[in-house]
Parts: structure tokens; sequence; C-alpha cells
């Protein structure tokens, strides 16, 4: 059922055959799957997705697996929530939130990407996966491997969050806490990567693995009922996403699955880990590192891996960069809940801090329909929000003690 | 000073995994390493001496980048490490067999495609005994 071609890459234009292999041999750039789009337009008429399961399988064909998906099966297809009290708390007509935060089984996005790269090394023979990881990658491998039946090594900077620790090691995976930050965690896979014939998701297995995201930008376009949106608001870690949820909507176009339409991409990032927006507020996608300083700790990538290719999706698109202080992500982890129940973790709080800063400051046009990306579920980030959120001491089982305390001083008693 | 030499770049260096070179800079580096690896700067470096915006460099154990890039002088005892961006090996267990295997499978389905055109649809697919055979290895 495979439509994959090739992989080619993104630089020079050099292609290879479906192997594992992340980056190009010649220019060391990124390599991108390649389908046989006419075949698929050809064969694929996108009423034949209508009787599908609801999962990010139904778009298999735009996928690199060979065979039938074994991983990951019921991963995918999460809620396209409207979100008219944030869109009113923004000043903004139209915001749907597309909620990964409900995404099985690990509840983030990456559990597209791991559905994807699994898949990937059962057909290549891998019995070891891994991955480098800032939390939610490193759930999602250490699940669909436990699931799957394969050995897992799941390398993560020391200073996660306990949640995401406990959210790893449950499943029975070796975690590996490395001394040190996200970079030079990515740094040591890529030397086990090149020495032990493992299958490192986000390494080797790369240029299948971020094909999953892609699923996030079919679903949404599907779930808006086959249209893009005028805007779209993507936190950025790697930077992978965004390019992904780009590629998706140039697939579909390509397809005719959808109306051509420009969609522009925005990037969130916190502010202390801010090299891509940086870049894109310089105008240029040369991307300098940094050393990450902030509680979104899921997207503290100091040197992002495809932070080039985001500047240029960004930029390319007509969006812009932003990014907020660890405040603001608070608050907007706050705003969220308060106006569509929805808890998210930090990173989906840079997201709605970003939309609302970005309408402030006019550069997202509030009378568009605009889709915020909620990658990820706040319950994996309590501590973020647990120290503003203190519960009040206990009262007595008696009625007088409630309402003294929680009616006399609005007035209602 | 010793520098460490990534698997894809062990091409360059008959298989050697480390080297000792003398220079003073990044541009020197570039340079020391081509006339003992010929080849070598091109994949490691812009036409301008840049360095190649997919490898990244450490001294020691910080990026070449947080130490002033270009401009950091090397001191005696630094150790170099050359890391692609985005590694990828194309190490896969037993990998000459599942190679072959996949790619003449791809081949086949390809051939059969052109074939029978449009009407295709009934893809080639790798026996499923021994496609379990892969799965478990």
């Amino acid at each position: 059922m495979s439509y994959l071609i090739h992989l080619k890459c993104r630089e020079c234009g050099r292609t290879y055959p479906a192997e594992p292999l992340a980056a190009c041999e010649e220019c060391w750039a990124p390599l991108e799957a390649v389908y046989g789009y006419d075949s698929i337009w050809a064969e694929v008429p996108r009423s034949a997705l209508a009787s599908r399961p609801k999962t990010m399988w139904r778009y298999r064909e735009l996928l690199p697996l060979e065979g039938e998906p074994r991983d990951g099966l019921a991963t995918g297809f999460t809620p396209l929530v409207p979100a008219p009290r944030l869109a009113e708390a923004l000043g903004a007509r139209e915001i749907y939130l597309k909620n990964d935060s409900v995404n099985h089984p690990t509840l983030s996005f990456k559990d597209r990407v791991v559905a994807v790269a699994l898949g990937k090394a059962r057909e290549f023979g891998f019995d070891t996966v891994g991955c480098s990881s800032t939390g939610n990658l490193a759930n999602a491998v250490a699940a669909q491997a436990a699931a799957g039946g394969f050995k897992s090594f799941i390398f993560v900077p020391a200073d996660l969050e306990p949640e995401k620790i406990v959210g790893t090691l449950v499943y029975g995976a070796t975690l590996v806490r490395v001394e040190g930050n996200y970079d030079l965690v990515n740094r040591l896979c890529s030397e086990i990567a090149q020495k032990h014939s493992w299958g490192i998701v986000n390494v080797n297995l790369r240029s299948y693995y971020s094909e999953g995201s892609k699923t996030l930008g079919f679903e949404v376009a599907e779930q808006l009922g086959w249209r893009l949106p005028q805007n779209v608001v993507i936190p950025m870690a790697g930077g992978s996403l965004i390019t992904k949820v780009a590629k998706a909507f140039g697939e579909l176009q390509k397809l005719g699955w959808v109306e051509p339409a420009k969609t522009r991409f925005f990037g969130a990032q916190a502010t202390g880990c801010s090299p891509i927006t940086t870049a894109a507020k310089n105008g240029n996608p040369e991307i300098t590192p940094q050393k990450p300083a902030t509680i979104a700790k899921s997207l503290a990538i100091g040197n992002p891996a495809d932070g080039y290719y985001a500047v240029k999706t960004i930029l390319g698109s007509g969006g812009a960069g932003e990014d907020v202080s660890d405040a603001e992500i608070v608050e907007g982890i706050r705003l969220l809940a308060n106006t569509e129940g929805i808890f998210t973790e930090t990173a989906g709080g840079v997201t709605v801090a970003v939309a609302r800063k970005l309408i402030r400051q006019g550069l997202l046009n509030p009378d568009e329909t605009t889709v915020l990306a909620i990658t990820g579920n706040g319950l994996k980030t309590i501590g973020a929000v647990s120290q503003e959120l203190a519960a009040e001491a206990a009262i007595r089982p008696m009625l007088a003690d409630f309402e003294e305390r929680y009616l006399a001083a609005a007035g209602a008693a | 000073m010793k520098i460490r030499i990534p698997p894809p770049l062990r091409k360059f260096t008959g298989g050697a995994e480390t080297a000792e070179v003398s220079a003073e800079n990044l541009k020197e580096l570039f340079e020391a390493l081509e006339s003992q690896f010929p080849g070598i700067k091109q994949a490691l470096s812009n036409p301008d001496g840049t360095p190649q915006r997919f490898i990244n460099i450490y001294v020691n154990d910080e990026d070449i980048r947080f130490l002033g890039g270009a401009g950091y002088t090397f001191r005696e005892g630094d150790e170099i490490l050359l890391i692609p961006a985005i590694a990828g090996g194309r190490d896969v267990p037993t990998a000459s067999v599942r190679l072959l295997y996949n790619r003449a499978c791809l081949t086949f389905d390809f051939t059969v495609r052109q074939a029978h055109g449009p009407e295709r649809n009934r893809r080639a697919q790798c026996p499923e005994r021994l496609v379990e055979g892969r799965r478990q290895a």
C-alpha cells in the first residue's frame, strides 16, 4: 500500500532508497519522504477515506509505511474544538483548538510520530528503539514500544518534570537521565545511533518519524470540512511540526482534496528558548543556538534540528514567529482552561499566549479563522501552575463554615 | 589537538575515528583537515569557509557557536567533536539481507505498477512468512 518513492535531500536533491537514513550523506541536510502523488491522485479518491476508522491511519497513503500499520492503531483524529469563549477573550472571530492533549495513548502529538517511527522500526527489523526527548516523546516511545514488544532506551535531560519521568518508567522503558540540556542529550543520541543498530526515532528514523506530524494537518483540514484554515499557531521545539503541517496542507492541495488556499503559519516559542522565533523576527532563517531557560521544558531545544526550515515556512507563508515569558505561559494555560475547559501543558500555554500577543500586535488577523495546535496535556506539567493554584485550607463539614468562607465575601449568604 | 570523526566522514579518513591536527581557529582547522584528508573540507564548510549549516562542531563539551564560532582560538588540549545536526546511520540488523529484500519488493512494486497502469492497486506484497521473520528479528 506504500506510495513512498524515496527519500530526497532538502538541499542538494540527491535521492536515497527508503532506508533508516535521516540526513544526506553529501551535505548533511535532512531527507524528505517523497510519494507518488500522481498514483495517489489516480487511485485514492478523497471519498475513500470516509469509511475508514477515525485515526491518523486514514491518511496512510501519505505515510511512509510499506505494509499495514501495527503500531499506534488508535492514535490521532483528536478533536478539533471550536473555541468561542477563548476567541472572545482574545478579540477574535473564530478560533479552533486542535486538541492533541487527548491523543492516544500518551496525551501528546508525539503519539503520531512514534506510531509511524515504530512501524518503520519494525519494517527495518530493529528490536530496540529509543529517542532523545524533552518528555512527551519519551512517554510516547516508552508506551508504544511496550505495546509493540520493542525494547526501549529513552534519553532525557536530568531535570525533566517528575510526571514525564514516571510516565516513561511505568512502561518498563530504560530511562537514561543525562546531565545537561536536551541539545547535549541529543548529541549523545547521535553518537549512539552511529554505533548501535537501534531505531532512534528522532535520529536515524527521523525522515519517517516526522512524517507522522502531517496527520495533525490532514485532520485539521478534514475536520474543517476539507478546507484549510487561514492561520495556524504552532508551538516549536525542534521546528519539525510546523514544517510538516505545511507539507500536509501542500499535499492536500496537490491531490485536489482541498481548494487551493493560503495559510499563514505562526510559530510559538518561550522567550527563554527562542532560537526559531528570534531568527524569524530577524527575517533570516539561519539559527543562532541558545541555552534554554524556560518552564516550557517540552520546547526547550536551543539548537533546533529543523529550525532553519521552520523559519522558512513561517516567512514564506506571510506568518510570524513570536515568543512569550514564563509568566505569560502560565497565563495562557489558565486562560485556555478557564475559557474552554482544556488543561494543556506549558507548550499549549505558549501557543495560547503567543496567539494573544500576535492578535494584540496586529500580526494575526482576528477576523479570520485560526487554528491553535494544543500539543500536550496539563497533567504532565502540574508544577508549572501548582504554586499559583494552591487549594485553600479545609473547612469543617458544617454549612456555616462553608457559607462564611465561600459566600459571605460575595454577599450571597 | 584531537578531533573525533563521525562515521559519515570516515570515508575521507580511511576509516580513522580520530585525527590529530594543529590549528589556531576554525578556518585553519578545515585547512589542516583537508591537507590530511583531501575532500573533507568541502563536506564540512561552505565555499566561503564558514561551517556547513548541518554540521555541529563541539569544542570539549560546548558548541563552538557559544565560544565565538569562527573567532574562537583553540587551546592546548581542546578536543573537537564533529556531529551532523541530524545523524543517520544506515545500519540495520543484518542489513544486507533486509535491505536487498526490501529494495527487491519496492522495485517489484514499481514494475507491477508500470505494467498494470492505473488499474493496478494490487500491491506486490512481501510473502507474509518473510515479513513475520523480519518482525521477530
